[in-house]
């Protein structure tokens, strides 16, 4: 904790919290987010050049809906003077954001996903008929890690004979450990769709690509680096999530008997499974920067603090649910905002609810009954997206 | 103009605020005889009447939207054509 706190932090509400490796975060870093309701909903953490951690429902729908403290722009922690990335429309703020965003939402609309339902079932059931006879799989490596890039692939009409590069260079990106690594994975990503991207301009096709070209930004054509920002937006924000929900959803039915026996004899409560498992191992928490100095629910803040707002952990807020830690179908009422809320609500959830569904159901329907390899590692990893990397499961033949 | 109702039984109304609406598409997944989204994907129901027998879906609805847009009003004939 060598770091000075600034002048404007109450020394009451700083909390030593290293939200990537602190130890609570070991093993299950969703349990070890859900652990910081003993502390107060908005407190500082001294490390990453310092930040607040703001959590609980009511704390984190509040600044998600308001932009102009909690700014999208020039966000990052610990602070950077490099120039972003840049993804567009997550790291833009309203006004300019509703530019953006207006011509992506219609793309991944219910309607417009919705297509994409059935190949995600073929290439589910694939996959799992292709394991199933062994009695054993790495649920994450040959299955959840599998689906969503694939899928990325066909929402982009893009050639799935890359599959295994790509892959890789997704698993580079999301396990880099610094700066020069992330941005050496970036770059080859973009290096691959950068070239689709601009053979498709003026083709009248319907995938995403060739039908965000047809779109005008402030009365001019969309340009080839506004594409580029867009899907790379979408690959990094539409793949691993996917996995990783899938991932820890799965490694806790699989040490549930009770919720697999459930959900195998009701297969048509798998939709209402899907925002449990959404409530409780949703991946994704977000960052802001502070955009003015104001006074947010009570707490001073200062101009340019950062700030991880926990949208994967208030689903499990105890003031809005009762055993709010305890994954239950028969809860009536599973909010959360494993999606965000306000502007920049997740504009995959659609897709992202229909991968998840199809994928339990497939599984379900070939396997009913399963458990972790006994003495199987699962490594995971916390931070402001969290990831788990192999998954050991078995199941009797 | 909306439409009228001729029964003398307290009718539902659908109000949702569409400022605040961001397409999480909950009230078509928990009330899809009552829901409704545009092209985009953002709720177009405001100001339907909740047709007969899907009460429940409209109140489930109204409870999970996630950003509280939705609020189910309750009318009955006579004020229903008194309005504006
Ligand atoms: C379980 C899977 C997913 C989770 C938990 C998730 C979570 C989120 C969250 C929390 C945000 C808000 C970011 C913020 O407020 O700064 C977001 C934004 C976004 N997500 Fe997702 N997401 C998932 C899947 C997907 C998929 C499959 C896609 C694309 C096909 C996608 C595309 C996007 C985009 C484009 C944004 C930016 C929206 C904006 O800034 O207006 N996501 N996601
Ligand atoms: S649930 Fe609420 S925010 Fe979502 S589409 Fe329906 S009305 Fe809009």
């Amino acid at each position: 904790m060598a770091m000075d706190i600034p002048p404007h932090v109450p020394r009451e509400l700083v909390f030593d919290f290293d939200f990537h490796t602190d130890q609570r975060l070991r093993d299950d870093p969703q349990r070890g987010f859900r652990s910081l309701y003993e502390l107060p909903s908005i407190f500082y953490a001294p490390h990453y050049g310092g930040h607040w951690v703001i959590s609980g429902y009511e704390t984190v729908f509040d600044a998600l809906h308001s932009p102009d403290i909690f700014s999208s722009e020039d966000q990052h922690i610990p602070p950077s003077d490099e120039p972003q990335f840049g993804q567009i429309p997550v790291m833009q703020d309203p006004p300019e954001h509703t530019v953006y965003r207006r011509l992506i939402s219609p793309l991944l609309s219910p309607k417009a996903v919705g297509a994409l339902e059935a190949r995600t079932r073929v290439l589910a059931s694939e996959l799992i008929e292709g394991f199933k006879d062994r009695g054993q799989c790495d649920f994450v490596r040959e299955f959840a890690a599998l689906v969503p890039v694939t899928i990325f692939l066909r929402l982009m009409d893009l050639p799935t004979d890359k599959l295994e590069e790509f892959r890789k260079w997704s698993d580079d990106f999301f396990s880099a450990g610094t700066e020069e690594a992330l941005r050496a994975a970036n770059d080859q990503i973009l290096a691959y769709i950068s070239g689709h991207i601009s053979s498709r301009r003026g083709s009248g096709a319907n995938d995403f690509i060739s039908a965000l070209w047809r779109e005008e930004v402030h009365g001019r054509p969309i340009t080839q680096e506004e594409m580029e920002a867009i899907c790379m937006l979408l690959f990094i924000a539409g793949t691993d999530t996917v996995t990783n929900t899938l991932g820890f959803s799965m490694r806790h039915i699989a040490e549930h008997p009770e919720i697999q026996e459930r959900i195998a004899s009701n297969p048509s409560e798998i939709p209402e499974a899907v925002e449990e498992c959404l409530r409780l191992f949703s991946t994704s928490n977000v960052q802001r920067r502070v955009a003015c100095d104001t006074t947010f629910r009570g707490v001073a803040m200062k101009r340019n603090d950062m700030a991880v707002v926990l949208t994967s952990t208030a689903g499990a807020d105890s003031e809005m649910t009762d055993n709010a830690e305890t994954f239950m179908l028969d809860r009536g009422r599973k909010q959360h905002l494993a999606f965000g809320a306000g502007p920049h609500r997740c504009a995959g959830s659609h897709l992202a609810r229909i991968e998840i569904k199809v994928c339990l159901q497939e599984w379900f329907k070939r396997i009913a009954r399963f458990g972790i390899k006994p003495a199987a590692e699962v490594p995971t990893r916390a931070g402001t997206v969290m990831g788990i990397m192999s998954l050991p499961l078995t199941w009797d033949l | 103009m909306k439409p009228t109702t001729s029964s003398t039984t307290p009718s539902l109304r659908i109000h949702v605020d569409r400022k605040s609406c961001y397409g999480h598409a909950l009230c078509v997944f928990k009330g899809p005889e009552v829901f409704e989204l545009d092209d985009e994907g953002y709720c177009i129901s405001d100001g339907i009447l909740v047709p007969e027998g899907q009460e429940e879906q409209a109140r489930a609805s109204a409870e999970a939207c996630p950003e509280r847009c939705i609020t189910i009003i309750e009318e009955t004939a006579s004020n229903d054509s008194s309005e504006d």
